[in-house]
């Protein structure tokens, strides 16, 4: 929808998306972005999520191609031409603590994903240390597509924290927080960082009323409006951002200078073209800047689930 | 905390010792790791949930459903590619292999029927509790529980008190006497099948209710049954009962002192423990001599 819109503008180059789905299956990750290098000849890989967006980044960085994802954690901006649309790790444990602190909470249990997702709450670890007198009276990590929380929430639940902060992929969260409820009787003093937009709209029954911290742009009212008129869809974890990256690196190879003799603009050239003129830049995902290594200046808002859909409240 | 934490031993034990009875029972007459168990109890979960949530059945119809399509993909798989292979003289190992064609295969076709993300046939709002009186557990867990007991109680009088049972057992003995004195190994096999079919879509369908289904679903619990069934012991049913239940206990009682993250690795290392120590299990078979 987003390159339809943009090619109706006469661009000077015929851009193509070449969509590859790996159902965010581990084992089909590296091979499905190495075909979109190796045999669809991409110019830029557009992902989201940690799992893909890492994977894409340093298979984008060998293969000196642009990345740009919308990701969990800084990794995914380490190659030259990567770039991540999403708040830092420093940001989202900033507004997770000080969200704390003005809900006067001085206990929290922490369960985390053994993933990406374990550098964010390090960052939420150590800004809480710093920062706050809040503390960790449980901490548990597991494995990625974890089912039974029980012994571990029965552990946690005899220190009675006054918050859980949990971290995991769907359907991890929505089986946290019905195990929780089973085992403690309650679960509305639970948050995240993200990902309660994971859940499927019906479930959110569960999370109704709580709290999080988000990073995702959910995107303009325009866009979401279009999205729904056009395709009959609500916008996701990261459509917003996606939509963005690809408005920027279309614009970024319209725009970059192309040396003569040349039928495209070099990568370093479009490089260059998003540092320079990607700042409060319009997209679908609202206005966007980019700064150090690739990563993108954005401070993540406090959502809560009202109706079944974050809204955003900030406070 | 103890309390709590034994129940949760019970629940998940269930869950595994639906699967580890099959595994045996399957196993005893048709000895190899056969993958497709793992298929047929996710596919209970997705046939409820496709009876139940997309056609709009009933849900005991859909429960019902369900389970029948269990039966008649177990004895399909059964009559239609490991029966026609043994009788070709496949070995235990081709007969595996063969499993987990077909199971990459089922795992596809509800990759491609369903999508890759999480489904859930209950919602928390309309799970109804069981009160124990330190604690309450939804319908569903309760469920689980009764079923594996029933189960197990129901299997165990089949095998040692009735003539289907002294012939499964036969065949469980020996396959090539049992052919000899003129019994029908393959229809046995076939009767087997069927039950395996009963207990796992069950299975399915209250993992379904649970902890909800994804694709991939099958292969983890095929593997805790199995480890389970192997631990306990495979000369009896007996064996599949408990050792399910000494699994679920020791993953929890790690969990307890340990970590969640470490849950799969006790699994593992118990399970090569006993291979290496113990290969025949906690309830090994007499020795007649």
């Amino acid at each position: 929808m987003v390159l339809d819109e943009m090619k109706q503008k006469n661009l000077k180059y015929n851009y193509q998306i070449v969509f590859e789905d790996n159902q965010m299956n581990p084992q089909k990750v590296a091979t499905t972005i190495n075909k979109l290098i190796n045999v669809d000849k991409a110019k830029a890989i557009l992902t989201f999520w940690n799992l893909m967006g890492n994977t894409a980044s340093a298979l984008a960085d060998q293969n000196s191609i642009f990345s740009l994802t919308c990701s969990i954690g800084e990794d995914s901006t380490k190659g030259k031409y990567n770039f991540n649309n999403y708040a830092s790790n420093y940001e989202q444990a900033k507004a997770m603590v000080e969200t704390l602190k003005k809900h006067n909470v001085k206990t929290v249990a922490l369960f985390t994903d053994n993933s990406g997702m374990r550098q964010q709450y390090e960052e939420v670890k150590d800004y809480m240390a710093k920062n706050s007198d809040i503390q960790i009276v449980f901490e548990e990590f597991f494995n990625p597509g974890e089912k039974d929380y029980k012994a571990a929430i029965i552990k946690a639940s005899a220190k009675n924290p006054d918050m859980y902060l949990y971290s995991g992929y769907n359907p991890s969260t929505y089986i946290f927080m019905k195990q929780l409820k089973e085992i403690t009787g309650k679960n509305d003093n639970v948050t995240t960082i993200d990902m309660f937009f994971d859940m499927a709209v019906k479930d959110r029954d569960i999370i109704e009323g709580l709290w999080y911290v988000d990073s995702n742009l959910n995107g303009t009212k325009e866009f979401q409006d279009k999205l729904m008129k056009e395709k009959g869809l609500v916008s996701q974890s990261c459509t917003g951002n996606t939509a963005a990256n690809l408005q920027i690196i279309v614009a970024a190879y319209e725009n970059a200078p192309v040396e003569e003799g040349q039928i495209l603009p070099s990568n370093d050239a479009v490089r260059a073209w998003i540092f320079d003129n990607v700042k409060d830049f319009d997209t679908y995902g609202g206005k966007v800047t980019v700064v150090r290594d690739g990563l993108f200046d954005k401070a993540p808002s406090i959502k809560k689930m009202i109706n079944r859909e974050p809204v955003e409240v900030n406070d | 905390m103890l309390l709590h934490l034994l129940l949760n031993t019970l629940i998940v034990g269930a869950g595994y010792g639906l699967m580890a009875m099959a595994f045996r029972l399957m196993y005893s007459v048709s000895p190899f790791f056969n993958m497709t168990l793992g298929a047929i109890a996710a596919l209970g979960a997705y046939a409820a949930y496709g009876l139940i949530s997309l056609c709009d059945l009933p849900m005991w119809i859909g429960i019902i459903g369900a389970i029948g399509i269990c039966i008649l993909f177990s004895y399909f798989l059964e009559a239609g590619i490991y029966t026609p292979m043994r009788n070709h003289g496949a070995s235990s190992m081709v007969l595996m292999v063969a499993s987990l064609g077909v199971y990459t295969i089922f795992e596809s076709v509800i990759l491609l029927a369903f999508g890759p993300q999480y489904q859930n046939l209950g919602s928390i709002h309309s799970t109804v509790t069981v009160h124990l009186g330190f604690t309450s557990i939804p319908l569903v867990q309760a469920l689980t529980i009764i079923t594996f007991f029933v189960c197990f109680a129901f299997l165990n009088y089949l095998l040692h008190h009735t003539f289907i049972g002294l012939k499964i057992r036969a065949v469980n003995d020996s396959a090539s006497l049992a052919n000899t004195i003129g019994m029908k190994n393959n229809r046995i096999i076939l009767l087997v099948a069927v039950l395996t079919g009963i207990v796992l879509g069950v299975d399915g369908v209250l993992i379904g209710y649970d902890t909800g289904m994804t694709p991939t679903m099958g292969f983890n619990l095929l593997f805790k049954g199995m480890i389970g069934a192997i631990i306990g012991g495979l000369a009896n049913l007996r064996g599949a009962f408990f050792g399910a239940l000494f699994l679920a206990f020791a993953e929890n009682i790690g969990v307890l002192i340990f970590a969640s993250e470490w849950r799969d690795l006790i699994a593992f290392v118990i399970f090569i423990t006993f291979l290496s120590l113990r290969p025949k299990g906690i309830f090994q078979k007499k020795e007649i001599k």
